[in-house]
Order: structure tokens, then sequence, then C-alpha cells
């Protein structure tokens, strides 16, 4: 008995309970930020960001799930950054910097096919960018998500069935002068 | 009784969320739905391709900026005690860097490594005309970002306009001891400078070091495991209060 105690006592110390909850999150994070941002500099800067104040808010989040609440805590800072780029019109253009700042070399067929997906996914309006990216990428769950996001779960629903019909049309769409280059 | 089917069972279809009586339930409604069904699959397949086209990124070894006990460590030390240490040290360097640089002995390995570090890597990248920084000075952001991503450590771009230096672009540098960031400047009558920075594993913490190698000379020290050595074609002398303005900078964590 008095062995179990000892044991159970080194493993409850091994790690730093904040940082058992918080970082195994942050591969996740960073591949979120990057999805809306591409720059891998810029999206790490928000998910240090993201981290920071997570860490120094941790005593407020009164019993709130920790994936959807830091989560959340990048989901606003992306939404600001984002907002906040687009009024300034400094926006890069994407397929210049899609390979590199995905961190895969530009090889020719599946280059092209990752290239088509990026476009029709920034095609989307961002509401459904994100929850689609939230559950097919991140694999959060649809409470989750509606909990990230703030809205109803009914609403996440919806927007996951219209951004995946609309992604669907675009890469149809993407697909069209292909073909006919081709002929 | 059981619901209808619902969108939301399409979507948790999709993603393999649905409970087993439930995930039957739909897929007898598809086997009567081949349009449906065939539209749902593409879909499936969609999802699958952009999990797989980000799922590379979580792969990558995480910055040790974003490890919990870093964030914790920096946000437990309040701004005035950094500020009083700054100021200590400071006057521990004004005199230390003074004495060591009379006794002219051996300077502990640490801070001889990143001397000479700067002072091979100054040889090289001040003296090119084509393009001696890879990131310019009007993109210090840039240049921040990436070299504090590469060093695990915030960098700072000190302002020595005070002392007749422009800064002029700076690149990240490999050294035996990992990677550094060498920044450059532009002073009076075509005269260059550069600062060499950092981590430091051996000297975490020492004083102002005048030394010179030919005739260069450099001013090295490290504080809370930050190695810095300004570099130039003067004496070490006349260098050392460029060293302490961009020390003082450092210290106040002053970032351009």
């Amino acid at each position: 008995m008095a062995h179990r105690a000892a044991s159970c006592r080194c493993s409850a110390t091994e790690m730093d309970p904040l940082a058992a909850a918080i970082e195994p999150l942050v591969p996740g994070l960073r591949r979120y930020a990057r999805s809306w941002l591409r720059d891998r500099a810029m999206a790490d800067d928000l998910v240090q960001d993201c981290l920071e104040r997570a860490v120094g808010r941790w005593r407020q989040r009164r019993g709130t799930e920790v994936r959807p609440w830091v989560y959340a805590i990048l989901h606003n800072l992306l939404v600001d950054h984002k907002r906040q780029h687009v009024r300034r019109g400094t926006a890069v253009p994407l397929h210049l910097v899609d390979d590199v700042a995905l961190g895969r070399p530009a090889d020719q067929d599946a280059g092209l096919h990752h290239r088509d997906l990026l476009r029709a996914l920034d095609a989307l309006p961002e509401e459904q960018r994100t929850v689609l990216l939230l559950i097919s990428v991140e694999g959060l769950s649809y409470g989750e998500v509606a909990a990230v996001v703030g809205v109803p779960l009914g609403t996440v629903m919806s927007r996951i069935s219209r951004g995946r019909d609309r992604l669907a049309t675009l890469l149809r769409e993407g697909e069209r002068p292909r073909l006919r280059s081709i002929r | 009784m059981t619901s209808p089917i619902g969108e939301d069972d399409l979507a948790a279809w999709i993603d393999g969320r649905l409970s087993p009586e439930r995930q039957r339930l739909v897929d007898a409604y598809l086997e009567g739905q081949p349009d449906v069904h065939a539209r749902l699959r593409e879909q499936a397949e969609q999802a699958r391709a952009l999990a797989s086209l980000f799922a590379p990124i979580a792969d990558e070894p995480i910055p040790a900026t974003m490890r919990v006990a870093a964030i914790r460590g920096r946000q437990r030390q309040p701004r005035w005690q950094l500020a009083i240490a700054a100021s200590l040290l400071l006057a521990v360097g004004f005199g230390g860097g003074w004495s060591s640089a009379r006794w002219s002995g051996e300077p502990r390995a640490g801070i001889a490594a990143l001397a000479n570090e700067a002072s091979d890597n100054f040889r090289v990248y001040a003296a090119d005309r084509i393009r001696p920084a890879e990131i310019g000075p009007d993109q210090r952001a840039m240049l921040i970002r990436w070299t504090s991503a590469r060093l695990g450590e915030r960098v700072t771009i000190p302002d020595l306009s005070t002392a007749g230096y422009r800064y002029g672009g700076g690149r990240l540098v490999a050294t035996p001891h990992g990677p550094a960031v060498l920044l450059l400047y532009d002073g009076p009558q075509a005269s260059k400078l550069a600062v060499l920075t950092r981590p430091m594993q051996i000297d975490k913490s020492a004083s102002m070091t005048s030394t010179s190698s030919g005739t260069m000379g450099r001013v090295t020290w490290a504080v809370d495991g930050i190695g810095y050595s300004v570099v130039g074609e003067r004496p070490a002398a006349e260098l050392h209060p460029i060293a302490d303005e961009v020390r003082r900078q450092a210290d106040a964590g002053l970032v351009s």
C-alpha cells in the first residue's frame, strides 16, 4: 500500500498540471493558426500570444473544458488579426506562400491538388471555413466548435453542411478548366 | 419511434461520429439514395484530404518559447525586478568590463567563443558589398519573428543612431553553438559595426570583456543566458560606449 501511494504521488508531480493540460494542444493550435494565415512566423506569433493569455488567465477559466477554451482564445486572435489585415489590404497572395508555409516540398502532382484544395478553402465564407477546419482538421466535437465560435450547435451543423457543399462545388469548378486544356 | 434523418446525421456520417444505432439507420437510408450517398462519399474524401494537407504542421517540434514553463517564467518576473536587475548588471558590467580589459587575461570559454564568432561573421558579411544582410532594415518585424523563432528567445534590434550607426539589416548565421543573429550597422565614413547575439550554454551571465582580433575590436558579454558581441574595425575601447547602449536597450526590452 505504502508503495502504491508513493508511486502515485510521483507520477502526479511528474508534470505541471497546467503544462499537461495546455502543451498537448500546441501542435494543433499551430496547425489551426497556419491554416488561417499560411505565414508560419505570423501564425506562431498568434499562438504564442494565445498561450501567454491561456497561462495568464488559467484561474479565470472556471470549469470550462480546456480544449475549446484555448481554441476560442486563438480563434478570436485570428479573427481580429484577419480583420486588421483585410483593412490594411496586405494579404499575401496565397499561391506564393502555400508550399513553403505548409512545410512541404512543392512536388508536382500532389502540389497541384493541394493548391486546388487551398484555393477552394480560401474561397469559402469565413464562418464555413472555420467550422470545416475545426471539425475536419482539428477534430473538435460539434459541441466544442459551437463553444469556440460562440454560436448554437444547430448553426454549427448547418455551417458544416453548407461549407462542404460549397467546397465540393468549388473543387469541381477548379477541375473543369484543366480537363479542357488536356483535350 | 426513431427521429427522422437530418442534416446533422449526414454531417456526422461524413465525420464517422454517429452512434452505432444511428449509423445503421443512416446507412440504410443512403442505400435508397445513391445520389446523396455519392455526394457524402465525395465530401468525406475531401475532408480526409483537408486533414492530411495540414497534418504535417502538427508534426513539427514546438518552439521552446511555447512551453508552459517558459511562459510562466516570463510572467512571474515583474517588470520592476527586471529593471533593477538590468541597472545592477549595468553597474557591474561597467567596472568588470574595464578591469578585465586591463588584466588582458584569458576570457572564459563561452564569451571568448562568442567574440570569435562575431569577428568571423563580421569579416564575411560586413565586407559583403552585394548582400550583407539577408533581411533589410525595412523589414525589422520579419527579422525579429524569424530569428526569435530560431533562437527560442525574443530578439531585439538596438537603435544605435545616437552613436552614429544606422541599422542596415540582419541575418541568421551558423555558429558551432547553434544559430545566432547578426545585426549590421553602417557608421560614418563607410565604417561598419555588427552585433552578434545567441543563447549561451556556458557563460550565461558574464560582464563586458574587451578583446581584439587583428584590427577588429570586440566587446562581449552575457545576460540571462543571452550572449552579445559588438564588433567593428575600431579599438575595443571605442566600442565600449556602443556596447553599453546595446546592453541598455536589450535589458530594457526595447523592441524596434
